[in-house]
């Protein structure tokens, strides 16, 4: 069949077999590629535009807050930090940006790299002080310096040194910390702990004597949930400052302490014997479940921070104890949440307000109570703080001294986090201290900080 | 005829140009990146060769992903082939229900892989699942580790895959057996050949071609895995069930060390160009010759 003269050829399928050959007219090809064309260009200005966060309305009246607070009291907090914002600054309108999955908000971190790396940062995004922070933005120089912030509102006169020492690259604070979270702590269940006939370990050797009481009743002494989880990095990480101490565990992030030496190797020793004290399907529970093995009593104590407590509260268990981790009394691994100011924000003078209200007193009052944290001002208002919160608060005012926590990155960089984290779940399964040491020893020789 | 070449060539140019600059350009982009020595935030170019190729080869865990990697495509290839295939042949049968069992069976092609991994994930747990039911019927001395298992975590996340995907490959031998003229099969049954002989000498080496190409799709799948993985073990106890694709994702997210993630990513392609490129070239050779 002859094609018409002004048809187009849409498709021939199997010419030589002369099956079907398909034509459409000229015209009506040209119109339905002008109808496309037009569909396609207005939907990729439409995506253009929707994705300038702040460029749409006038500057500075637009403010874009990133974080992974996306449920429960983190939210409540985010929330009550927003309403003392607006009471302060009225007519600035809040975006919350807020990306949750994944526990350590490893899904907002890859987002924001891609955001950052291609220019579009956040007014301020929340992270962790430290190596990591300081490693991935601040040396990278996408960070604003915020020395006169901290002169203006005074910090150095309500917070302590360590943290604004955390904070800071070269002499000057590079982020501004919301909340004080403390890494090393023992979480129990009272009414496991009166069932076994003991009391909260004090000492490592008194926790296997625990342990073994424990086990004879068939109830595992420890709590760990390794599917993507933290847990045995939580372990290791205060079994290191137990058998250190402060100042050889501040030695493994400079070099001074070699993570070869003893008592490294006295630490992950410990830690392997603690697998055979440990819930048995610790390879399959979610490592966001680690707090519901003490509130669903599998497991009698866990090991890890008190953002754990958060866990308890949204399951309605209250029967949980607390106490430092084992041998680790008087020192404080500290964990916070801060906020700092990327170079290029787009609307600077409300992401600095931002700033001021997270560090000031009103901000961190009324942001902590819901987060279940404390503030790390001396002039903080207490009211509102449940049983633990007081004693954090004491525990903050009599530290001897505070400490970076290695998982969740303030005191190396992320090469080495992630380095320590695949030798920790290695561990799980070889539960071999001499391997996992050698696998240490190799990141920290890659790692620029420690090996320098 | 000059006219419609052009006019080919404008209508095609828009595809052209995307795969060009999204496809190739970034291939090449990725290589030039996984040869210099980007470990942080701020790339540095100076050229490191084959440094970061031999860094990732040089990990224990990359020797984990290429055997995850023979294991899952074996397993999973495996079931989805039989599977399909059975499927197909048992479906053909022109039943009363015919479109209702189809449609039951593809539907798992419909469920995304992280619904897939999260099912699965509760299915396979030992303390949970399957293994209950086993102790419900009396079984109970059977209770695998399913994905826990050291050595064969990942045949438990090829299962899971091929559930998913069983139901395409069934679907596209269903099409196959559906266009095979049914004079070959009269004929080889006048012949004298039973049903196992005409499905061994008849009906399975005409459906040659619809079984390369699932080899091919299924092949593509199990090079690329990542989804399934994720959600359902995280990488497995200890990387047990680590693959390539998780191994790139964490190096350049976690770890900020985008070489090395862009090395993985290039090693990826080849291994998926080791399967595609050969079939490419013997259909070519096939049609020139006029043998295909």
């Amino acid at each position: 069949m002859p094609e018409p003269r002004n048809s187009i050829l849409i498709s021939t399928i199997n010419r030589a077999e002369g099956a079907t050959i398909m034509t459409i007219s000229r015209r009506n090809f040209l119109q339905a590629t002008a109808a496309g064309g037009a569909l396609l260009g207005t939907s990729v200005l439409a995506g253009c535009s929707a994705s300038k966060t702040g460029a749409v309305t006038a500057k500075d009246r637009n403010l874009e807050i990133f974080s992974w607070w996306t449920s429960g009291g983190e939210v409540q907090a985010l929330d009550a930090l927003y309403s003392v914002y607006r009471k302060q600054y009225p007519g600035v309108k809040i975006a919350n940006a807020a990306i949750g999955g994944a526990s350590g908000g490893t899904n907002m971190q890859a987002v924001l790299q891609s955001r950052m790396l291609g220019n579009q940062p956040p007014d301020s995004f929340q992270g962790h002080p430290g190596a990591e922070f300081i490693d991935s933005w601040v040396k990278t120089g996408a960070m604003e310096p915020l020395d006169k912030l901290y002169k203006d509102e005074g910090y150095a006169k309500v917070l302590p040194a360590a943290l604004i020492e955390m904070s800071s690259w070269q002499g000057k604070p590079y982020s501004v910390a919301v909340n004080a979270q403390r890494s090393n702590l023992t979480l129990y269940n009272k009414t496991l702990m009166k069932k076994v006939g003991g009391t909260v370990p004090t000492t490592w050797d008194e926790f296997f004597t625990l342990a073994d009481k424990a086990k004879a009743m068939g109830i595992p002494a420890i709590g760990l949930a390794e599917s993507g989880g933290n847990a045995t990095q939580c372990v290791v990480e205060k079994l290191l400052l137990a058998k250190l101490g402060p100042d050889g565990y501040k030695g493994l992030f400079n070099g001074k302490t070699d993570w070869g030496s003893q008592g490294v190797t006295a630490a992950l020793e410990t830690a392997a014997r603690c697998f055979a004290y440990a819930n048995p399907n610790y390879l399959s529970v979610i490592g966001s479940d680690e707090p519901s093995l003490v509130s669903s009593g599998q497991a009698l104590l866990i090991l890890n921070g008190d953002w754990c407590i958060g866990g308890f509260e949204a399951k309605n268990f209250t029967d949980y104890g607390w106490a430092p981790a084992p041998d680790t009394d008087g020192m404080f691994i500290l964990n916070s949440d801060s906020f700092g100011l990327p170079k290029g924000a787009p609307n600077p003078t409300p992401a600095l307000d931002w700033l001021k209200v997270v560090g000031s007193k009103e901000g961190q009052d009324a942001f902590n109570p819901p987060k279940g944290t404390i503030s790390p001002r001396s002039d903080r208002d207490d009211s509102h703080y449940n049983a633990y919160q007081h004693w954090a608060v004491n525990q903050w005012e009599t530290a001897k001294v505070f400490l970076p926590t290695i998982t969740d990155g303030s005191a190396t960089s992320t090469q080495f986090t992630t380095a320590w984290a695949n030798a920790m779940q290695s561990f799980d399964v070889n539960k071999d201290p001499a391997l996992t040491q050698a696998a240490l020893v190799k990141a920290a020789q890659s790692d620029k900080n420690i090996s320098s | 005829m000059t006219r419609d070449h052009w006019l080919g060539l404008l209508v095609l140019s828009p595809s052209l140009i995307a795969v060009g600059i999204f496809v190739y350009v970034f291939i090449g982009w990725s290589v030039y990146v996984s040869t210099i020595d980007w470990s942080g935030f701020v790339p540095d170019y100076t050229f490191k060769w084959l440094d970061n190729y031999w860094q990732v080869a040089t990990d224990p865990r990359f020797l984990t992903d290429l055997r995850n990697l023979v294991l899952f495509s074996v397993v999973f290839i495996g079931q989805c082939i039989v599977i399909g295939f059975i499927l197909a042949v048992l479906l053909n049968r022109h039943i009363k229900g015919e479109g209702i069992f189809r449609t039951i069976y593809i539907l798992p092609f419909a469920v995304s892989l992280v619904v897939t991994g999260v099912s699965w994930h509760w299915l396979m747990d030992p303390t949970t699942g399957i293994n209950l039911l086993l102790r419900a019927i009396g079984l109970g001395a059977i209770q695998p580790s399913w994905y826990l298992s050291q050595s064969w975590g990942i045949v438990a996340v090829a299962t899971a895959n091929s559930w998913q995907m069983c139901g395409y490959v069934m679907a596209i031998y269903l099409a196959g057996l559906r266009n095979i003229p049914t004079e070959l099969v009269e004929a080889a049954r006048m012949d004298g050949a039973g049903p196992f002989t005409i499905y061994r000498r008849v009906i399975i080496p005409l459906l040659a071609p619809v079984t390369v190409t699932a080899l091919l799709l299924t092949g593509m799948v199990s090079v690329k895995t990542f989804d399934l993985v994720v959600t359902m073990t995280g990488g497995g106890p200890g990387f047990a069930t680590d693959v390539l694709g998780l191994n790139m994702y964490q190096l350049a997210f976690q770890a900020n060390l985008y070489s090395q993630s862009a090395a993985v990513a290039v090693i990826m392609m080849m291994i998926a160009g080791l399967v595609l490129v050969p079939y490419v070239m013997n259909n070519r050779r096939l049609k020139r010759t006029g043998l295909g």
